[in-house]
């Protein structure tokens, strides 16, 4: 039972990182790579 | 015992957190920096754990170590980021319980009562599978996150993670309900046995 917790809990947390890393994208590297080009 | 009552605190302080970033504030005051640095370690400590979760079956390592000790560790870990969390909101006088606190509350029981009739069709193993997929995917994530944390540091513009921390906030509650449920099943099984 609290191992399906678990999942649950480590893949909300995944969906919080996948958040994170679309803002550092939008923010970052987005700029870096028209910088690049 | 440890876990039902590190998991109750956490539990607690993650609803805080939760509802207090629904207050109209500044995004400039959660630090991405804190928020990848916690989440390393987090995802470390998650990767230690199915490492001794598989030295049990390999090794016949004593079970106290995977499901009792690293465990602990990690939900302390996410104590102290929520408690650290709760002093920046506390210094910058947006501390509140707010009506989305409590609808995450009931959407995590909710959560729970899904997932419990979903565990009895499910087989230990590929629930296994699913942990260490996601473990390996999140290492990944974190270690891209690293890879770019200190060029974050330098930007004009922060990154706001408002929206990331509200998510992160409701994982932690899950976590503590986790803690929670298996202490509570731990006594069930254990009554079973004798």
């Amino acid at each position: 039972m609290s191992c399906s917790v678990l999942i649950a809990s480590i893949f909300t947390v995944l969906v919080a990182y996948v958040y994170v890393l679309k803002e550092v994208y939008v923010k970052y590297l987005k700029p870096l790579e028209g910088i690049k080009r | 015992m440890i876990r039902f009552v590190i998991g109750v605190i956490l539990f607690t302080l993650s609803t805080i957190n939760h509802s207090s970033l629904y207050a109209e504030q500044n995004s400039n005051i959660l630090d991405i920096h804190k928020f990848v640095r916690y989440s390393v370690a987090s995802v470390i400590l998650i990767v230690i754990q199915g490492v001794l979760g598989l030295c049990i079956v390999l090794i016949k390592l004593n079970p106290v170590y995977h499901t009792i000790i690293c465990f602990s560790i990690i939900l302390i870990l996410l104590i102290m980021l929520n408690l650290e969390l709760i002093i920046t909101f506390y210094k910058n006088n947006c501390l509140s319980l707010r009506r989305e606190g409590f609808e995450a509350v009931i959407y995590s029981i909710v959560i729970t009562l899904l997932l419990y009739h979903v565990h009895s069709i499910m087989f230990k193993g590929i629930m296994i599978i699913i942990v260490s997929a996601l473990t390996v995917i999140m290492f990944s994530v974190t270690v891209f996150l690293w890879k770019y944390l200190k060029d974050l540091s330098k930007l004009v513009d922060t990154v706001n993670i408002e929206e990331p921390m509200k998510i992160f906030t409701f994982a932690s509650m899950l976590f503590g309900i986790t803690g929670i449920l298996s202490d509570l099943f731990y006594i069930k099984t254990c009554h079973a046995v004798y």
